[in-house]
């Protein structure tokens, strides 16, 4: 029994030492699957309060974008809550349009907030996603457009080709004309095309 | 027969073994407050005496659960502390994306530089034997004094765990200015992979199709047998034609042709069903 007791004795002792007040946990994340110049990019935000109480005044502002590189489509970058309860969490969503490829370090966004009331400030990073890439539109497109212009350019070529090499020749009026020349007009035609 | 001395010596044997039993569970309450301080509250850890000795229980993690270091060598730093969080939900279902978030805060005045962030699966019964490494998440993150930091980590328990206990252990290591290294393990405890009840999927409608067909194949099968089987005890009526003479009746034919009909008998070429000898392509 005294043994329960000793254990008891650590176990509230051990919550003393713990911190009261309150936790916030904070993560970015990217939802796009793929990051593409000219497109919109979605980067959501989730805060956690792992505490035993209210987390007061959260700011969480993001200034890891320069706003050369990135135009803002909707949403805020600097958010502020007046509260966020004990085991409770609040997400929020930027969507940004890169202006330029190539790679990007998606760094943190800081968290600032009160403990308790009347507490000192509190600052905290996020979770940063990590160097990402960003594509470039021509890439982009040419992996996943329909390409309706390379399928339909294809076709024609293909009919023409197929057109010339359905003639008979033999009975061409002008016998000096050999098949050679006319593979060559046929292959004229359709690199001269691309 | 046996006296009462006898008596008195077997009643003395059979109680002194409880009376030794007894001595016993005192001298290990004495022990036992001994060691209380650096016992932990679940499972065994073999490296538990490994443990600096110096260090106060309150101090090496701020979470209900007592953990230990899982390395013996390397420890954690008193001035950092760790919460987390798994976003996805306390349980783990088998081939779905687990995450969780990790708290680390700067309680001293030094900077820390968190360097990687790794998660294992490990035996249940014995926390030494890895089962499956994750993919260890490289932060080299910089956390200055007085400030937080959170980490996000996200794992994938593979289709065959399911069902099955395991020891999930997080390591966070981390070094301080001086470039001493440290390591936290900020969960440390046993967790079973669950297994989603599917509703209803392509598979298995596929194979309740399957499985219909099959039936009603049996079915036809048994039905085919029994019809061949009832057939079999009818005669068969087999259509054999008009053979021999006497199956055709010709009183219906004049007598004057009937008669030409019998002398032309005799000739083979008038009556088709004589002859007998056929040649092609002669001419008569």
């Amino acid at each position: 029994m005294r043994v329960l007791y000793v254990f008891a004795l650590l176990a509230l002792l051990g919550q003393g030492t713990g911190e009261e007040g309150a936790r916030l946990l904070a993560s970015k994340s990217l939802l796009n699957r793929y990051a593409v110049e000219g497109r919109d990019l979605t980067l959501q935000y989730n805060i956690y309060n792992v505490g035993t109480s209210a987390a007061l005044e959260v700011e969480l502002s993001d200034d890891s974008f320069p706003p050369e590189d990135f135009g803002i489509v909707s949403g805020m970058l600097n958010v502020k809550w007046d509260r966020i309860a004990p085991a409770s969490n609040v997400s929020h969503t930027v969507v940004l349009r890169p202006l330029k490829a190539g790679y990007f370090n998606f760094t943190s966004a800081s968290v600032s907030y009160l403990a308790q009331e009347g507490g000192h400030v509190v600052v905290g990073y996020t979770s940063a996603p990590g160097q990402g890439g960003i594509l470039a539109q021509r890439e982009f497109d040419r992996r996943f457009s329909p390409h309706y212009v390379n399928h339909s350019s294809f076709q024609t070529i293909g009919m023409v080709i197929v057109d010339f090499s359905q003639r008979p020749l033999t009975k061409l009026p002008v016998k000096s004309l050999d098949t050679t020349s006319f593979k060559g007009f046929s292959l004229f035609v359709l690199f001269s095309a691309l | 027969m046996f006296n009462f001395g006898s008596k008195i010596l077997v009643l003395f044997l059979v109680t002194f073994p409880c009376g030794q039993m007894s001595f016993g569970q005192v001298s290990a309450e004495e022990s036992a407050e001994d060691i209380a301080p650096h016992a932990t509250v679940d499972e065994e850890e073999e490296d538990e005496l490994l443990v600096e000795e110096d260090q106060v229980p309150g101090s090496e993690s701020e979470d209900d659960f007592d953990e230990d270091a899982a390395v013996g060598d390397v420890t954690s730093h008193p001035d950092a502390d760790t919460t987390i969080i798994f976003v996805t939900g306390e349980e783990f279902p088998a081939n779905e994306i687990a995450k969780f978030l990790v708290g680390f805060t700067n309680k001293g005045s030094q900077d820390f530089t968190v360097h990687s962030l790794e998660a294992s699966f490990r035996y249940p019964q014995d926390f030494q034997f890895y089962i499956q490494n994750f993919t260890a998440l490289p932060l080299s993150t910089v956390v200055q004094p007085q400030q937080q930091a959170s980490f996000e980590y996200s794992f994938i328990p593979a289709q065959s765990m399911a069902g099955r206990p395991f020891g999930l252990v997080i390591l966070l290591n981390y070094q301080d200015s001086e470039g001493n290294g440290f390591q936290m393990a900020i969960y440390n405890q046993t967790v079973t992979i669950v297994e989603l009840e599917e509703g209803l999927d392509g598979e298995t409608m596929f194979m309740y199709i399957f499985l219909t067909g099959l039936v009603v194949l049996a079915i036809f099968g048994m039905y085919q047998v029994l019809d061949s089987r009832m057939r079999k005890r009818l005669p068969v009526k087999v259509e054999t034609g008009t053979g021999g003479k006497n199956d055709v009746d010709i009183s219906w034919i004049p007598q004057e042709t009937l008669n030409i009909m019998s002398k032309a008998s005799a000739s083979p070429k008038a009556s088709p069903r004589k002859r007998t000898k056929r040649a092609a392509g002669v001419d008569q």
